[in-house]
């Protein structure tokens, strides 16, 4: 089929969104698929204008819990170093002073499928949501 | 010697008649009005862009993730779908280039937004990657080389950054990046770039970007060599500093002499003036004789009031060089202006929503500026009439 100058216009502003579409389907996809896991780690909190505030965070892999993953083993290979969670902007300083002023037990939530980029999806600061720790800690 | 001058020039010497004269000087005063037009509606993307950046950068927790990811792609729908306008109409060109470039920003936010609602980590710059790859089909849609330029900037320095993660280029990376910084190997490399331009015609859009991104290169370097020099600091001379200083001056000498780039001359002089005014404001603000106590806590006004210095600086060269029909020399002053604002955006913003919430309003009067401009020129080519 030869594409005409309107079709190829349109291919040409829809490429950028097609290709962001396909990143969304592909990570919601892997959020779908893979289990839960949950793995200690600590972090701080930098800026990052592009996206906005995020805590870096960085996971334990001495306190781990192995038995988590297949064959008991922690895949840390599969995993980057160091891992970003993005917060409301309004929520970030509260957010850092909980971790430099009162030390929480930081747990990070991941859903895993073996092969594939972890994704990161919740925080738990004591084993509590850290917006439901930091609602408490007001 | 300006247009008007030549044509007096060719007049009195009977090459062209009076009213050729006056069709030619009638046919380059609209272009620099249309130009003028065009930079206005260029600034005012790039204010909504970084905007939009900002906004989606605060992260507002009351609006859902799904909620989010829809209005980012009816935004984006809604800028294609002018851009498809605009280009089958064949409407106004200024109008699809603004949004071209607002376009280009949409996507950067859009990577920005998907990061952040999966939380995606990335030791390098793969998001600046993406998004020039992203971007190349507008850059050929794009009549200007606005957009080719952004592309010569991010695509090396993302590229490089990726290619770090690889263990064996790493190795290569490294010992090249140890070096080059701050040693004239990166100065040579400037200059290959010159000669490049110089040898391929830049009739062509992709080397009229490059071409301006060794005029972008130049001064982004100076600022972040001087932004982060620490003011006051008991550091007496900065040797690597005023050699790189020195070799631009050099250089600026070197290109305005060069036979072969003779169309550079103006490019050799922006050089040198530009390590001029590093060199008195490095004096003045470093080596100058002054209490002890007088730069602390100075450094932020002192990067700011150099920062929007360099913006009045630039908004006036834009200005002049529409008004004397320079078009080349305002093209690569609006790229500046727009760079200059990301820059301070950058440095300065306070909270991501409000500074969002400025940039669209600043985006807005610009369009305002931009629509009063062109209903202005209407109204005055009429009275004319």
């Amino acid at each position: 089929m030869k594409l005409n100058k309107d079709n190829k216009l349109i291919f040409v502003l829809l490429f950028p969104m097609l290709i962001l579409l396909l990143w969304v389907g592909y990570v919601s996809w892997l959020t779908y698929v893979g289990k839960t896991v949950k793995l200690p780690g600590s972090g701080y909190d930098p800026r990052d204008l592009l996206s906005g505030k995020y805590i870096l965070l960085k996971i334990d892999w001495e306190k781990a819990d192995c038995k988590q993953f297949y064959d008991n083993i922690c895949p840390q290979e599969e995993f980057e170093k160091v891992y970003r969670y993005y917060a409301p902007e309004d929520e970030t300083q509260t957010m850092e002073k909980s971790i430099n002023t009162d030390s929480p037990e930081i747990t990070m939530e991941f859903t895993y499928k073996r092969g594939k980029m972890p994704i990161l999806k919740e925080i738990y600061f004591d084993n509590k949501v850290w917006k439901d720790y930091q609602k408490a800690d007001k | 010697m300006n247009i008007k001058q030549k044509l007096e020039l060719w007049q009195n010497n009977n090459l062209i008649s009076a009213e050729q004269k006056q069709n030619i000087l009638s046919f380059e005063n609209k272009k620099s009005n249309n130009f003028a037009e065009f930079a206005l509606l260029t600034i005012s993307a790039v204010c909504f862009g970084i905007g939009l950046i900002s906004i989606i950068a605060a992260n507002w927790d009351k609006l859902s993730d799904t909620f989010k990811l829809i209005g980012y792609f009816a935004l984006s729908i809604a800028i294609s779908y002018g851009i498809y306008t605009t280009v089958i109409n064949k409407a106004n060109y200024k109008i699809t280039e603004a949004l071209l470039l607002l376009y280009a920003f949409d996507i950067l936010a859009g990577i920005g937004l998907i990061s952040q609602i999966y939380n995606l980590s990335s030791d390098s710059l793969s998001w600046a990657l993406l998004w020039s790859i992203l971007i190349i089909p507008l850059i050929f849609l794009s009549k200007t080389p606005i957009l080719a330029f952004f592309w010569f900037y991010a695509f090396p320095i993302s590229l490089f950054d990726c290619l770090k993660e690889i263990e064996f280029i790493n190795h290569w990376i490294d010992l090249i990046l140890d070096y080059i910084p701050e040693n004239p190997a990166l100065w040579l490399i400037t200059a290959i770039y010159f000669y490049a331009s110089c040898f391929f015609k830049q009739e062509n859009k992709m080397f009229e970007g490059l071409r301006a991104w060794v005029y972008i290169l130049l001064p982004s370097i100076f600022m972040a060599l001087y932004t982060d020099f620490p003011a006051g600091s008991e550091k007496s001379v900065d040797w690597g500093q005023w050699s790189i200083l020195g070799l631009c001056l050099a250089l600026s000498v070197g290109f305005y002499y060069m036979p072969k780039a003779k169309e550079f001359r103006g490019t050799s002089i922006f050089l040198g003036i530009f390590a001029l005014f590093n060199i008195i404001t490095n004096l003045i603000f470093v080596y100058a004789p002054a209490p002890q106590n007088m730069y602390q806590g100075n450094h932020t006004i002192y990067t700011l009031t150099q920062h929007f210095f360099s913006l009045a600086v630039l908004l006036t060269m834009l200005f002049r060089t529409i008004q004397l029909k320079r078009l080349n020399w305002a093209k690569i002053a609006l790229a500046m202006v727009a760079i200059d604002i990301f820059v301070i955006y950058v440095d300065y913003s306070q909270t991501l929503l409000s500074t969002g919430l400025s940039m669209i309003g600043c985006s807005l009067v610009f369009l305002g500026l931009a629509y009063a401009t062109s209903r202005g020129i209407k109204l005055i080519n009429k009275y004319k009439d």
